[in-house]
């Protein structure tokens, strides 16, 4: 008897079409980790991260029957997470909510000195992803965090991948500013070091 | 995912902040996030019946609202029709009296306008129309009672 660790996505997709939900568990077991991820960088949120990577799970289970197996069912993941996530933008576009909530979902800190700017760090890092607008966020984060190349972001996204390059490039350069302005406006409200008179 | 790595090392060679990005802590989903997905399927289409209770009460309020719209459109159909008959009554009345109004006064004009109220041995009661020609007869109502003579 196989076990369904061993199965492929696509011998799983198949499964799910005949009504085993035990595969469909394992599709999710699979791919929850990369979506909620990859739904909390983009939503600056680990409780909406979380909340939109279920509703991408059962968006697949309902479209089940339309799946064709073309060894893509990550990239089709992502594709689903990405809309889910520009609805989700859009949806709070209109209710004039700001997204500030770029950090939270952390631990709290108990941790040494090192850790702790470590942490102050990443916090200031997810902050200035935030900033980067949506469009150019979501090709960012899909190759520089989530690991693809240009041409399965492309595949993702649905557009060229020279323009997965230039909107990469230009989150880059968004992202860049950011940091610069931050950086900029903690120097001056920091005291620069200790002067001894 | 697949290769394509070397325009990856090609584009970010110097450029700290893809290494910052990569080296981000990755979330991980929350303890019964499986769970949590299988149980929203489940209630998915509980969901989708939930609307259909929502459908044919508004199916049966909607078609409710033509029969009334309906009955009322009748209604006032039919109150419109029997005022355009009144009112074609009224128009034939009007003409009917208007035209026995104009035979009257030109009666009047070609007879000798008098009218025989009585009488006896010695006196006759005659009533002078010409006075009334082309006045209203309300007016002269007081003289008639009087019983003026000729």
């Amino acid at each position: 008897m196989v076990t369904l660790e061993r199965l492929t996505d696509g011998q799983l997709m198949e499964r799910v079409q005949s009504g085993d939900r035990l595969a469909f568990a394992q599709i999710v077991e699979r791919h929850k980790d990369a979506m909620v991820n990859y739904l909390t960088r983009l939503s600056g949120s680990r409780a909406r991260g979380e909340e939109m990577a279920q509703e991408c799970f059962v968006r697949l289970y309902l479209s089940r029957e339309r799946y064709r197996e073309e060894g893509k069912l990550g990239a089709l993941l992502y594709r689903i997470a990405t809309n889910l996530a520009y609805s989700d933008a859009r949806r709070r576009r209109r209710r004039q909510v700001l997204s500030l909530g770029l950090v939270e979902g952390g631990q709290e800190p108990s941790t040494p000195e090192s850790e702790l700017l470590s942490r102050e760090a990443h916090a200031q890092l997810l902050r200035a992803i935030g900033q980067v607008k949506l469009r150019f966020r979501a090709p960012l984060v899909l190759y520089a965090i989530e690991g693809l190349s240009y041409g399965e972001v492309a595949r993702v996204l649905g557009c060229a991948e020279n323009t997965v390059k230039s909107r990469i490039s230009r989150g880059r350069r968004q992202l860049r500013q950011t940091l610069d302005r931050e950086q900029g406006a903690r120097s001056l409200v920091e005291p620069k070091g200790e002067e001894v008179v | 995912m697949d290769g394509e790595r070397t325009d990856r090392n090609d584009a970010t060679t110097g450029d700290e902040l893809d290494r910052l990005l990569a080296a981000l802590p990755r979330e991980r989903a929350g303890r019964g996030f499986t769970d949590a997905v299988l149980s929203r399927i489940d209630r998915r289409p509980a969901q989708g019946r939930r609307w259909l209770p929502l459908a044919a009460t508004g199916v049966a309020a909607a078609a409710l609202l033509v029969v009334v719209a309906a009955l009322h459109l009748e209604r006032e159909r039919a109150g419109r029709d029997e005022l355009a008959l009144r009112i074609a009554e009224l128009r034939r009345d009007h003409a009917r009296l208007s035209e026995e109004l104009r035979q009257l006064r030109a009666r009047l004009r070609r007879e000798q306008p008098v009218l025989y109220l009585g009488g006896d041995d010695r006196v006759d009661y005659v009533l002078d129309l010409r006075r009334f020609v082309g006045e209203g007869a309300g007016v002269k109502k007081r003289d008639t009672s009087r019983g003026e003579s000729l």
